[in-house]
């Protein structure tokens, strides 16, 4: 079994805003937290699936992690300014915008709705068993 | 679309400091990775090498960077600029033939339009241009059939007189706008037949 998994084409922007709404971050922190978040068992774990053991990092490419986040402030979902990281560095800190956080909103909901879609047509089984 | 002209207009006007601060950014990040590769036991120059590394290729990286900004669509658009200037100078009579076919078609447009723009599209000169009309005289004898547009004083006065609906009946075609009263008729002397023996 693999230690981590690949990030689904598309799912990267979402999950930037996500990262970012949590607090500002520079590029490398955004990458860590997705990282680290991914591998927490969600609050509301209790769903129909009893096994939840298996959760594993989403491994961020790190090569296209700033072209989406350029991408993103391009769209004004995201703005940026320099500032001192916790290493005493200085680095690009990025937060979300008021039109990032509608985006954030509307784009979880139908990545809610998806995967939900996705899930039920996965878990049927065949008919007369 | 907006934001989105002014997030491409920034980067555009101010290139350079765009391009630096995007060198800054990639920079700090490779130096934050490393500071972490390091604090699990990693040897610093190795942490550096690896965390630029995992970019990859730096060119590759910030074109894509710039590609993110809409930065691509202008460099494409001066690689083409560059590429054409540089073949218009090798082949010398190309370019002439070229800057010569242009000119004159070109000038050709420009003296078509012109006498369309002064014949067709502007209104005549005159207050009212819409009321203007030719009157022709339609002239048929023994099966034979003629127009005439030049009218003789007569029939002007005619028309001054009898027609309703006109309003000043001036004639001014063919002639010199003078009218020549002889014997039975009214005529305009056209110039090049007006002669001192006319009847």
């Amino acid at each position: 079994m693999r230690e981590s998994i690949e990030l689904l084409q598309g799912t990267l922007d979402l999950l930037i805003l996500k990262a970012v709404s949590l607090g500002p971050l520079h590029g490398y922190g955004i990458l860590l937290r997705i990282e680290h978040l991914s591998k927490e068992t969600p609050p509301a774990a209790s769903g129909p699936h009893p096994r939840r053991a298996g959760l594993r990092a989403l491994r961020v490419p790190q090569g296209s992690l700033y072209p989406a986040l350029y991408r993103l402030e391009a769209r004004g979902l995201i703005a940026s300014e320099w500032g001192e990281s916790e290493n005493k560095r200085k680095a690009k800190f990025y937060h979300l915008t008021t039109k990032g956080k509608n985006a954030l909103k509307s784009e979880s909901k139908e990545w809610v709705l998806l995967s939900r879609a996705i899930a039920s047509v996965l878990a049927a089984r065949p008919e007369g068993a | 679309m907006l934001t989105r002209i002014k997030a491409w207009l920034k980067p555009t006007v101010f290139r350079s400091p765009w391009e630096a601060d995007m060198k800054d950014e990639l920079e700090s990040h490779v130096a934050a990775y490393a500071d972490d590769l390091v604090a699990s036991g990693m040897d610093r120059s190795e942490a550096e090498r690896r965390a630029r590394a995992e970019l990859g290729s730096a060119d590759a990286f910030e074109e894509e960077c710039r590609e993110a900004v809409g930065l691509d669509v202008l460099d494409e658009l001066e690689r083409n600029l560059r590429n054409a200037v540089r073949t218009l100078r090798k082949n010398r009579a190309f370019t002439a033939a070229a800057v010569l076919t242009l000119g004159v078609s070109i000038g050709a447009n420009t003296v078509v339009f012109s006498v369309v723009d002064a014949v067709l599209l502007r209104p005549l000169p005159y207050p009212a241009p819409e009321r203007l009309g030719l009157v022709v005289t339609e002239m048929r004898a023994r099966g034979l059939e003629a127009l005439q547009d030049a009218q003789t004083g007569r029939t002007w006065e005619a028309l001054r007189d009898g027609a309703a609906g006109f309003e000043w009946p001036v004639f001014s075609a063919w002639g010199t706008g003078v009218n020549l009263a002889s014997r039975q008729s009214a005529s305009v002397p056209v110039s090049s037949t007006c002669s001192a023996s006319r009847p």
